[in-house]
């Protein structure tokens, strides 16, 4: 049962006449009696909630960021009329603006809608349904919590989608697609042609040519049907926030923009998630249920606190793909946990795959490393020195055993990963 | 792994770390860097056995090192004088402005019931029979009686300390109990009425009303303006308490009591002003037009720093709240 406003204001009036018209004992019995009495009768008369029946529908999964609807049917099947209000309850994190107003005569439905506008990703559950009835008088009401289970899927943004028709381009002038301007690079043999004035003499084919009655170049394009190995480390390193979303968040979102242009560009992609188990794997998909299939299997990774196996995740690629891959190890570039964990078995990786390490950086140790004005600026400033110059310590130990290192902002680190990956097949390296 | 050949193997640098943590009020340069760095490798060795091999007399001793440590390095502060300067620039101006809605009101319906009790003391001589003896409150009203002598009864300096005590202690209780849903405040702003109604009737019973408000007026205005943002903002503590407007309420009395905290501070210095005046203005032989001026300046000069720097530093978003750096991490909530 709850009580409104209304109540509280009839006992102030009920106050001042106990207090002008009849200060006595007796008054405020009179008084309070009566106003007890009117909430009693307006709580009989209210429509009964626990016997309301609910159902759902609406938006089961909306990308991060982008808003949602559910809506919520209630039916009264008591005769009386309910009428009042419903909170349909969700997490903050959903976002939900969650109270209605509610009138429904005996028998009869409703619907109302819930806008939800999650800000975070994963799977987000509704709470409890809550229906607050009030009386005719509007002095007192009756009220009942439901469980309507729904449950909407928050996948992630994939706001680096932006850049991938620049990319895609980048990839078409590599691909030779656009003959008649450029010449395919790459180590791949794909055809024979005839010579046109224009074709670099150092490709023509002086076999071909012999046999042939003209000229004949080679032509090149890049190496197609690869296997590309996206490694995303859920462990403790993957949780920090930089800027307002987690690590996890930003490696992903490069995942997505590596793993939609290399499935553009002919190459397999697999993917899997590890800290100390496989929290997440997508495998043997097919170009065109790729990037469903990864965005759905990304939308409840969560990081666990946990220090990341890096044996195991070694291990689990090496079990996993046989002939040699290009494996993106999406990860941090802490020194210690490096230092710990990767580095010591890092040559049984680099020995069969190309290794690529990408990491988030953070764009506010930058900022302190410019920073001036007074000395705790300068302080700061050269404490994010100190940080910068072990990171790059780190990434010139990678280096030094043949990994690939790209390490960029949460903005920068799809795009140069993306890069990073046209780079490596344009020197055929793949 | 082998928690024995573990320990084995990096005993030597957690010693090491706690041998700079013993010491790190000292360290300089290279040492501070080793401490940055052996800290950071501490705590990936505390989070590889808690994973790994979850001994707890090993996580024991990882985890006090790696919080001392943490404290050492993390527990320095930035330069405090600037935080002074924030104060009287940003913080207290717009603390107060932030609450004028409550000490505003506050201010009004406490004139209001004040000058309702006066008019009602002097308007009744039985009323005035029921308070006091008839020759104690002659002795209270004539010329250089009690009510006239008070503010010169002790030397200006003692006078002016002992007042300032008093009323930044009575301010600083008042606005701190606000959080018992605010009805000690109410309670405190109805004594001081009372007592404020009650001394004015009986000054104008006998016709001695300007002499009463010539008294009160130079440091009364900035001290009952003080009295008031204290018992608003205590209100407004109070009323949080009632409705935390959506957040959990030990959260929203943390956010509401640390601005709390600031008027505080800054009343104190608020009333030593009033203090100083009503110990060497009041009393002293100037006349009233120039002792009332003194103390409408003083009012003005207050009302300006609120409502025009405050108002200032209050749309720059300033809250009166520390830094959110300080402030910690909050859980999100649905209203």
């Amino acid at each position: 049962m709850a009580i409104s406003g209304r109540a509280g204001l009839l006992a102030l009036a009920g106050a001042l006449v106990v207090g002008l018209l009849i200060p006595s004992w007796s008054g405020i019995f009179l008084v309070t009696g009566l106003i007890l009495i009117a909430m009693v009768i307006d709580l009989v008369l209210a429509g009964a909630v626990h016997r309301l029946e609910f159902t759902r529908g609406g938006a089961q999964s909306v990308r991060l960021g982008e808003p949602a609807a559910v809506t919520l049917t209630v039916r009264n099947p008591g005769r009386a009329r309910v009428r009042g209000m419903v909170r349909d309850a969700w997490p903050p994190s959903a976002g939900a603006s969650d109270r209605h107003r509610l009138d429904i005569p005996g028998g009869g439905r409703q619907t109302v809608t819930t806008p939800l506008q999650p800000t975070r990703r994963g799977d987000r559950m509704a709470y409890r349904v809550t229906v607050r009835a009030f009386g005719p008088l509007g002095l007192a009401a009756r009220q009942g919590s439901h469980t309507v289970p729904w449950t909407v899927r928050v996948l992630p943004p994939f706001t680096s989608r932006k850049h991938l028709p620049s990319r895609l381009d980048r990839l078409r002038d590599l691909d030779g697609r656009l003959r008649t301007l450029a010449r395919g690079q790459g180590t791949e043999f794909d055809s024979l042609r005839s010579y046109v004035i224009g074709d670099d003499v150092r490709s023509i084919d002086w076999r071909a040519t012999a046999r042939s009655s003209e000229v004949m170049v080679r032509t090149w394009r890049p190496e197609r049907d690869r296997h590309l190995m996206v490694v995303l480390d859920t462990g403790r390193t993957s949780a920090g926030r930089v800027g307002d979303i987690p690590r996890l968040d930003a490696s992903m979102d490069a995942a997505l923009l590596l793993a939609a242009l290399a499935s553009r560009a002919g190459d397999r992609v697999d993917l899997i998630a590890y800290d100390r188990q496989v929290r997440a794997s997508v495998q043997g998909t097919s170009a065109a249920e790729l990037l469903p299939a990864l965005v759905n299997g990304m939308a409840t990774l969560q990081p666990a606190l946990v220090e990341s196996d890096a044996p195991g995740i070694v291990a689990e690629v090496m079990r996993r793909s046989r002939r040699r891959s290009l494996v993106v190890l999406l990860t941090g570039l802490d020194p210690d946990p490096l230092e710990q964990g990767l580095l010591p078995i890092l040559h049984t990786l680099t020995s069969r795959h190309l290794v690529l390490l990408a990491a988030v950086a953070d764009p506010r140790i930058n900022e302190m490393a410019q920073a001036r004005g007074d000395a705790e600026a300068v302080f700061d400033a050269a404490a994010a020195a100190r940080a910068l110059q072990e990171r790059e310590h780190v990434v010139g130990l990678l280096r030094r055993r043949g990994v690939e290192v790209v390490d960029a902002t949460p903005e920068d680190l799809a795009p140069a990963l993306a890069d990073a990956y046209l780079a490596l097949k344009a020197a055929g390296r793949l | 792994m082998d928690i024995d050949l573990f320990v084995a193997a990096h005993r030597a640098e957690w010693d090491r770390l706690a041998q700079l943590v013993r010491r790190s009020g000292s360290v300089r340069g290279a040492e501070a860097d080793e401490l940055v760095r052996l800290y950071q490798r501490t705590a990936t060795h505390l989070s590889i056995v808690r994973t790994e091999m979850p001994d707890p007399a090993l996580i024991g001793r990882l985890s006090t090192l790696v919080a001392r440590a943490r404290s050492a390095i993390t527990g320095t502060h930035s330069p405090a004088w600037r935080e002074v300067g924030l104060f009287f620039s940003q913080r207290l101006p717009a603390a107060l402005y932030l609450g004028w809605r409550w000490w505003v009101p506050a201010g009004l319906a406490f004139m209001a019931v004040t000058a309702l009790i006066a008019i009602w003391v002097a308007a009744n001589p039985d009323v005035q029979a029921g308070i006091a003896a008839p020759e104690q409150i002659r002795e209270l009203t004539r010329p250089g009686g009690d009510f006239e002598t008070y503010y010169s009864s002790n030397p200006a300096a003692s006078f002016a300390a002992g007042v300032w005590t008093n009323n930044a202690w009575v301010a600083a209780a008042c606005v701190m109990l606000g959080v018992l849903l605010g009805l000690p405040v109410i309670y405190a702003l109805w004594q001081n009425a009372l007592n404020i109604g009650i001394s004015g009737g009986l000054m104008m019973s006998v016709g001695r009303g300007d002499v009463f408000l010539g008294l009160i007026t130079p440091h009364g205005l900035l001290e009952m303006t003080a009295v008031f943002v204290a018992a608003g903002i205590g209100l407004r503590l109070g009323w949080t308490v009632v409705d935390p407007r959506g957040r959990p309420r030990p959260q929203a009395l943390a956010e509401e009591g640390r601005p709390v905290v600031i008027v505080v501070l800054g009343l104190a210095c608020v009333l030593a002003i009033s203090g100083v005046i009503e110990a060497f203005v009041t009393p002293s032989g100037l006349p009233t037009w120039a002792r009332i001026g003194i103390g409408v300046i003083a009012e003005l000069l207050f009302l300006a720093y609120v409502f025009v720097i405050g108002r200032r530093a209050a749309h720059g978003g300033e809250t009166g709240d520390i830094d959110a750096k300080y402030a910690g991490d909050k859980l999100p909530t649905a209203a």
